[in-house]
């Protein structure tokens, strides 16, 4: 009877364990669909979702400390007309606004979890 | 039918232990102090306003020493100076607040329920200047940090008396600063709990991280990364940039709120402001 349950305990863990690697694995292939799309658009389109996203995370009111900065040398490799490093600078401002959402999301469903258990 | 049963149970149980927990405020105090309790228990309650050198005997001894000759008495003079110079008006601080403004910090911050938003010390200083004609300070140090020093200095030793009114504008003011202080942010993705509740005591490089509990006692303080006399929430910025995140304006709503909660669990504890620290 024991020894059942133990079974279907590891069933089920293994199931979980299975739809969040599937999960995960998704979001991986989005990610790199993603970054791929970037690396096709014009700079411009690239620079308006940086900004974009830079903007949803403040709203949030979780922009990182970093990422505003990055952004100025981004603009500044624009109008310098480094063209690469500009693209490649846009491109990180956009990614650490993305996590920055994420963690917004995830800080707005799980904020609870650091609170102390006394007992 | 057996396996069904058991599935269910397992899945409510998971969500039973994942269920939030919507505490009351005596019950969030009530929670924290039992956790630093169990964490620290040979330290008293009211050994928290004396933050982290409450917690390390080698800190506690040279920040001893450094109160000897304390680095903060020139601000407070200076901040007397500035409190009891009138306004162009005519007026003083001490029109704006009860008692003359004299000893009246352990009430603060406290929620306006004409306004619906909490009132730290300095927020009501410079309603102050700007109700009688005068410039608005910029916050965080400064002439304006100095007044909230005074002040600061005229209620030592009275005990923090936080009151959070029957209005669920306040409660719900509470729960944001509760929640803001709980977030992880920052490219660091540490929240305030991280270092001052999950990890207080420990060693962060060279320092020991504090608890949460008595923070607020002991501001505005003289910090020697500053050299200078700075607030409470100039150090809340400071500790959102040291984690990468943007900080939120000082005195914005985040701010106070997260003041109101931080402060709100130190309630009982004695003022000792303005206090040095490294």
């Amino acid at each position: 009877m024991v020894k059942n349950k133990l079974q279907l305990l590891l069933i089920i863990a293994a199931a979980m364990t299975m739809l969040t690697a599937c999960s995960e694995s998704d979001t991986a292939t989005d990610s790199s669909a993603q970054v791929q799309q970037d690396d096709a658009l014009d700079i411009d389109t690239l620079m308006k979702h940086a900004e974009e996203a830079r903007a949803e995370a403040a709203e949030l009111g979780f922009e990182w400390s970093v990422t505003g900065p990055l952004l100025e040398e981004a603009h500044a490799a624009h109008k310098a007309g480094n063209h690469e490093q500009a693209i490649a600078l846009f491109q990180e401002v956009k990614h650490q606004s993305m996590l920055a959402i994420e963690q917004a999301h995830y800080a707005n469903k799980h904020w609870q979890l650091l609170i102390p258990v006394s007992k | 039918m057996k396996a069904l049963t058991c599935l269910s149970a397992v899945l409510f149980g998971t969500l039973f232990m994942s269920a939030p927990s919507y505490a009351d405020p005596q019950s969030d105090t009530d929670d924290i102090r039992a956790f630093f309790q169990k964490r620290f228990p040979n330290i008293t309650l009211a050994d928290y306003a004396d933050g982290v050198y409450a917690i390390n005997e080698n800190a506690r001894t040279q920040w001893e020493e450094i109160e000897e000759f304390p680095p903060y008495e020139d601000a407070v003079d200076e901040g007397q100076a500035f409190f009891e110079t009138p306004f162009a008006n005519g007026k003083t601080y001490a029109d704006c607040f009860p008692n003359g403004g004299i000893g009246i910090k352990q009430d603060y911050p406290k929620f306006d329920t004409e306004t619906g938003q909490v009132i730290t010390i300095e927020s009501a200083i410079n309603h102050c200047r700007t109700s009688n004609g005068e410039a608005a300070l910029p916050y965080g140090q400064g002439e304006l940090a100095y007044v909230s020093a005074y002040m600061a200095s005229t209620s030592r030793d009275n005990l923090i008396n936080v009151v959070i009114p029957d209005d669920e504008r306040a409660l719900a003011a509470y729960e944001a600063g509760k929640k803001l202080f709980y977030e992880r942010r920052g490219q660091l993705n540490l929240a305030c709990a991280t270092c001052h509740v999950s990890s207080a005591g420990a060693q962060l490089r060279a320092e020991i991280t504090s608890p949460a509990l008595g923070h607020t006692t002991h501001f505005p303080a003289f910090r020697f990364a500053w050299d200078d006399i700075g607030t409470l929430q100039k150090r809340y910025a400071g500790c959102n940039t040291q984690v990468r995140a943007k900080p939120f304006a000082l005195q914005s709503e985040e701010y106070r709120n997260l003041e109101y909660f931080h402060t709100y669990m130190a309630n009982g504890l004695p003022l000792n402001g303005p206090g040095s620290r490294k």
